[in-house]
């Protein structure tokens, strides 16, 4: 399974402080993707920078993408609406210079709309526009343009990413997420857990809750690869109050390791990290998933080993299982047991025994 | 019994930083504190921040100060005030961040843009009347509403600064917000170090924090 891990923005323990040092030190540290951070609207003096991570990128398969603004009001009055898309138009066109493989969006508060279908339409034609601007800033480039930036003829534009919210007031359920995405084709959903955890009032325990999510993705939206963000969250009545380091939190990784290690096979997954502690959680979740894989593949070669001694010795599986459950319960009971042999007093004896029960006491 | 938290702050050698000044306070209310900064001699902007042993420091301390004005020193503050976050998020030190106008003006869209890039671990969040007045009007914001809004969209649990030129102190939460008349204190300043003095006894949930915020 194509499984991708990385921090979003430059790692906490790079040197430096450019996206293509922290890109230098994503690849030391055994991961490869990585999420910008555009969070401040972007300045012609940064392209350079991202132009040259966009050629890392190319050159090194370390999969970029872009976050927008860290807000957005898309739902909100026409003035508001039009300050969050010009925030956006930045980080599109620089997406597209970064080689961006998805664009990360917030819709933001339900603003003049109720949660439902007409907020989702709304949204939908936003988001319609985006792809489009998208797809034009990907299209419109001279013969130069090529040799700058091999990737814009060879592989897909940036796909726009819409994220899950974390809180009851914003636009932003897996279901109205999925829905819009449904709708608008070039979109992908992304879940964000942590949100998604902090929404359903700790919903995210168990890999069956993830098995849940997939499915419900799969079934709803269609495709095989997944964009996500996972952190510790702290949260409250159904909202995210703040993110966290994973250890400290309730939302746990080891759940989601093991439903991609057993049930993950089909899916193509980015995993970014957006813990206060970046690139040590995107490690940290590496390790849970290759823990998780390496328990599995041992649960694996015990079964497989098991129906070749069941062939070679004429039983069925089932039946050479019984026989190994009775031999174990039966070197249980004979490790549980004293050993009478050793123990016990020999009775037909005449010699004098010090193994009496008193004797434990008398020992010094 | 309880003992007053320890403070630490990342700040100038001649203590012209809003997190020296902080500590210098705090020292003044009795709370253990200590500045970090260069050795003796040793010039700020380059200074060597690896023999800061932060994991030593923040054994007892509660609070890490930063003045958000120090990445714009040199290599050597801007490492120094990212690892100190770092460790404070790995130590289980909160992080305080003081965001204050920078000069040149110039330098504060960059500035505010690395502390949006430390937002997640921030724990209070806190900025000078001229620093509302700069980010306000930077990030195109309603100023009523701004602490409110910088909290709701970074998720920093605490977000205060100081309004009504110097009057009052606003304090965000995710359970409420409120005002605090500040007159009574020398300055914003004075009233922070209390705040975050007062903070670690003063009970859970938003009538604790305002209950630290009103301190006397």
């Amino acid at each position: 399974m194509p499984l991708k891990l990385g921090p979003a923005g430059v790692p906490l323990s790079c040197k430096g402080r450019t996206i293509v040092e922290g890109m230098d030190d994503i690849t030391a540290l055994g991961l490869e993707a990585m999420e910008i951070q555009t969070v401040r609207p972007v300045q012609p003096k940064h392209f350079d920078q991202y132009w040259q991570a966009g050629i890392l990128s190319w050159d090194s398969g370390i999969e970029m993408n872009l976050h927008g603004p860290y807000y957005a009001e898309l739902l909100g009055n026409r003035r508001e609406r039009n300050r969050s898309l010009a925030k956006m138009e930045a980080s599109m066109q620089a997406g597209k210079i970064i080689n961006a493989r998805h664009l990360v969006y917030h819709v933001g508060p339900y603003g003049e709309y109720d949660p439902g279908s007409k907020a989702n339409e709304q949204v939908a034609n936003i988001f319609s526009g985006i792809v489009d601007r998208v797809r034009s800033i990907w299209g419109e480039q001279d013969e130069d343009a090529y040799t700058a930036f091999p990737w814009i003829s060879e592989q897909e534009p940036s796909l726009v990413g819409i994220e899950t919210s974390g809180r009851q007031e914003l636009w932003g359920t897996v279901e109205e997420v999925l829905e819009v995405c449904n709708h608008v084709e070039g979109t992908v959903p992304v879940l964000n857990i942590g949100h998604i955890h902090a929404r359903g009032h700790g919903s995210m325990r168990t890999s069956e809750d993830y098995a849940e999510l997939f499915d419900m993705v799969r079934e709803t939206y269609g495709g095989s690869k997944f964009y996500c963000h996972f952190a510790g969250i702290e949260h409250r009545m159904g909202n995210a109050l703040h993110y966290t380091q994973i250890k400290k939190s309730d939302l746990k990784f080891e759940p989601f390791a093991e439903f991609l290690a057993e049930e993950g096979d089909w899916m193509d997954i980015t995993i970014i990290s957006d813990s206060p502690l970046l690139e040590h959680d995107a490690m940290y979740m590496m390790q849970h998933y290759d823990k998780a894989r390496q328990r599995l593949m041992e649960i694996r070669a015990r079964d497989e080993r098991r129906v070749k001694l069941a062939r070679e010795s004429g039983l069925t599986p089932e039946e050479l299982e019984q026989l190994e459950q009775e031999a174990a319960e039966a070197r249980n009971k004979m490790e549980e047991d004293p050993k009478p042999s050793a123990a016990a007093p020999k009775a037909s004896s005449k010699m004098m025994s010090f193994d009496t029960p008193e004797d434990d006491d008398d020992l010094f | 019994m309880k003992s007053p938290p320890r403070l630490i702050s990342l700040g100038e050698p001649n203590e012209s930083d809003l997190a020296s000044t902080l500590a210098s306070i705090a020292i003044a209310m009795d709370v253990p504190s200590t500045i970090v900064t260069s050795s003796p001699g040793e010039s700020f902007e380059s200074f060597d921040h690896g023999v800061i042993d932060w994991k030593e420091l923040m054994e007892t301390a509660h609070w890490m100060v930063n003045d958000s004005s120090l990445v714009n020193l040199g290599q050597s503050p801007a490492m120094a005030w990212s690892a100190s976050m770092t460790f404070a998020e790995l130590e289980g030190c909160r992080n305080v961040m003081l965001v204050d106008m920078v000069d040149p003006p110039e330098l504060m869209p960059k500035t505010w843009g690395l502390v949006i890039g430390k937002m997640r671990q921030i724990h209070v969040l806190f900025f000078t009347n001229e620093a509302i007045e700069f980010v306000t009007a930077l990030e195109r914001m309603d100023k009523e509403n701004f602490l409110s809004e910088v909290r709701e969209k970074t998720m920093v649990p605490i977000v205060c600064g100081i309004t009504e030129e110097g009057r009052a102190a606003s304090v965000s939460h995710a359970m409420g917000g409120f005002d605090v008349d500040i007159r009574s204190h020398r300055d914003g300043l004075v009233w922070l170090a209390g705040f975050l003095k007062s903070l670690p006894y003063s009970g859970t949930g938003i009538g604790g924090i305002r209950e630290a915020a009103s301190w006397q």
